[in-house]
């Protein structure tokens, strides 16, 4: 069992990298001073969606909304990473320990991964909402109009949505004997 | 005693240091709002009393006895004289209409006797004089004695022609110095028995004038022009009047009172500090970091709350003349500015663009002023508001209730055709609209309130 969870964990960190390195980035260039050069411009996010028009009628300092804004937005990426690398990981896992060689089996195993990929939807949605709504941890947060905001979500749980579907796909229990999901259809599963 | 002074030192530092915190908090570009200077006013200092009795002919009906009829003129007048002699230091008595002349007392007294209004001249001359009011040259006496009380008792009954071209031009002119000079005009309408001869009624064709004779009861007039407490107070005493009383409990239509003013507010609220903490309505003195208090008479309500709306109430009674019109609209001039993070000296602080932050809302008893409705702040701010209120529109006089005893040019023959027994009064309504009109054109915005919220504002 640890050999086999050993030998589908580096083509987890394949699928995850993918879309881990430029959520890295990201998050480093959102964290960056905004007089530094960084991989990503850092007023992208808040040009795109801050609400400058509130700010400059109540001549507030743009400067400073603006490092708010990249601070929450950094911080939201954080959090989506740790959530989606946890519930990853603990399917990449825990994968091996359901007994889907047994014949009828697979069905169990599908209905597992659907529900573990709801947590997860249900979990990015939640730490959306927490940042962007339900808080008070930033100020930021009143920058941004219902519209940018549902946008933000729909992308953001969508990037890390699709940063799990990988990692799983590349990282499940495809040793099995069942031909079990996508998964087991890959050509890697001979590399196993 | 080096401890002892290390020890003072430490608090005085310390208490420095609260009493900075305070004055930096508030926005670096405030400037304090032009509050008027508190000139107080010394409530023994009486002022001249200047009364005016209508001598003409007509005015001797209201003298006689009717049969039919309460006679109210005679009491009113007595309680009159007596409210006059309470309101002034000195009471002087003069005659208009048929005679413009100053008389004594003991002329004055016999106001209420036919004797006043004996006409000594010929009868075409007595009723050629009868015709003209003169309530213009009346009023161009008051405009001069701007610290007296003017009582005018007449019979208000004025031609079509002097309410015309130059002839009204020179009674507003008078009027118009009048309520610049910040005074009032207070008109109260007694309708009492009459028995006598009125004059000057126009005919159908316009040619003539003609008499009426037929008339047991007219309406006379007392017309004050004064402070708006003057007025007050005069109203309140010929309301004592046990007569009166009795009358307006048989017939509400015996009496009318209307003010009319260019100002309507008695005393600006920050001058005597009546602004109170009590007034912000739904912010607990006991909440967490609540402060109240005057700089240089501007009240500053400081407090940290999670309420995106206050409201301020203040009691009419407080700050507009008793009896008058009101106010039908305030301006609220507003300054919003805005804080980062916590209070500190040389902050900058963002001034807001935002407009409509304060909506005033009026009720017979108090005025509402009711922040950020429709507006949305951020939390994690420290907010100033500044709002000065100022009035923007007199409220309607209730001139309304005289429009009973007016009488039109053009319904003067009509009227006295019907034989009427209640004589109405012709072109009323021409000179309570006039005086009222030249208010209106006089009127100009006068700072009611200032206040400032300074709150720090939490999710």
């Amino acid at each position: 069992m640890i050999i086999n969870i050993l030998k589908t964990l580096p083509w987890y960190f394949v699928g995850l990298a993918v879309f881990l390195v430029p959520s890295v980035l990201l998050i480093a260039s959102l964290l960056a001073p905004l007089d530094v050069e960084s991989f990503f411009s850092n007023q992208f996010f808040a040009d795109k969606f801050m609400d400058l028009e509130t700010i400059l009628n109540d001549e507030q300092d743009p400067a400073n909304a603006t490092a708010d804004f990249n601070l929450m937005f950094a911080w939201l990426n954080i959090y989506l990473l740790i959530t989606s690398i946890a519930i990853s990981l603990s399917w990449a896992i825990g994968s091996h320990f359901l007994n889907i060689d047994e014949p009828g089996k697979a069905k169990f195993f599908g209905i597992t991964w659907t529900i573990i990929s709801g947590i997860l939807v249900g979990s990015l949605l939640i730490v959306n909402y927490t940042i962007f709504s339900w808080s008070n941890f930033f100020m930021a947060q009143q920058d941004i109009t219902v519209r940018d905001m549902n946008t933000m979500v729909l992308i953001s749980t969508i990037y890390y949505s699709l940063m799990y579907w990988l990692s799983c796909i590349l990282g499940t229990a495809r040793q099995a004997r069942s031909a079990v999901l996508l998964a087991n259809k890959l050509p890697a599963r001979n590399f196993l | 005693m080096v401890k002892f002074s290390k020890i003072s030192l430490i608090v005085f530092f310390f208490l420095s240091t609260i009493v900075n915190s305070y004055a930096a908090c508030l926005p670096t570009d405030f400037k304090q709002p032009n509050i008027p200077i508190n000139t107080s006013v010394n409530e023994d200092l009486k002022d001249k009393v200047h009364v005016w009795y209508d001598a003409s002919l007509s005015m001797s009906g209201f003298t006689k006895s009717q049969s039919e009829e309460v006679n109210l003129f005679g009491p009113i007048l007595n309680s009159l004289q007596q409210a006059s002699q309470s309101l002034g230091t000195e009471t002087s008595y003069n005659t208009f209409g048929s005679r413009f002349q100053t008389i004594d007392e003991n002329r004055a007294s016999l106001v209420t006797t036919q004797e006043f209004y004996k006409c000594t001249q010929s009868a075409q001359a007595c009723v050629k004089k009868d015709r003209i009011n003169g309530l213009s040259k009346v009023l161009s006496v008051a405009k001069k004695n701007t610290d007296s009380t003017i009582i005018i008792v007449t019979d208000l009954f004025v031609s079509t022609s002097e309410t015309l071209a130059k002839n009204a031009e020179r009674i507003k002119k008078p009027l118009r110095e009048i309520f610049n000079n910040g005074q009032s005009v207070g008109i109260f309408g007694v309708s009492s028995s009459y028995n006598g001869k009125i004059s000057g009624i126009p005919t159908e064709d316009g040619l003539g004038y003609v008499t009426y004779s037929k008339a047991t009861k007219r309406p006379f007039y007392i017309i004050v022009i004064g402070s708006g407490e003057n007025i007050k107070f005069i109203e309140e005493k010929l309301k004592k009047n046990q007569k009166l009383q009795d009358a307006i409990a048989e017939n509400p239509d015996t009496y009318k009172f209307t003010m009319i003013t260019s100002n309507v507010i008695s005393e600006n609220l920050n001058i005597n500090k009546k602004v109170k903490d009590k007034d912000l309505i739904n912010i607990s003195s006991q909440s967490e970091g609540y402060k109240f208090k005057y700089k240089d008479n501007l009240p500053i309500y400081e407090f940290i709350t999670s309420k995106n709306n206050f409201e301020l109430k203040f009691n009419n009674s407080d700050f507009i003349v008793p009896g008058s019109n009101g106010v039908a609209k305030y301006k609220i001039e507003e300054h919003l500015w805005s804080l980062r993070g916590a209070c500190k000296k040389n902050d900058k602080w963002g001034k807001s663009k935002r407009e409509n932050l304060v909506e005033p809302v009026i009720t017979d008893e108090t005025l509402t002023l009711k922040f950020f409705e429709d507006t949305k702040l951020k939390w994690g701010y420290r907010w100033f508001m500044l709002a000065n209120v100022y009035t923007a529109k007199n409220g309607s006089s209730t001139q309304d209730e005289f429009k009973d005893w007016d009488l039109t040019d053009s319904d003067a023959a009509n009227h006295m055709q019907s034989d009427p027994k209640l004589f109405k009064t012709l072109n009323l309504m021409n000179i309570i609209e006039m005086i009222d009109d030249v208010a209106n054109e006089e009127f100009k915005p006068t700072l009611v309130a200032s206040v400032a919220l300074n709150f720090e504002l939490e999710k």
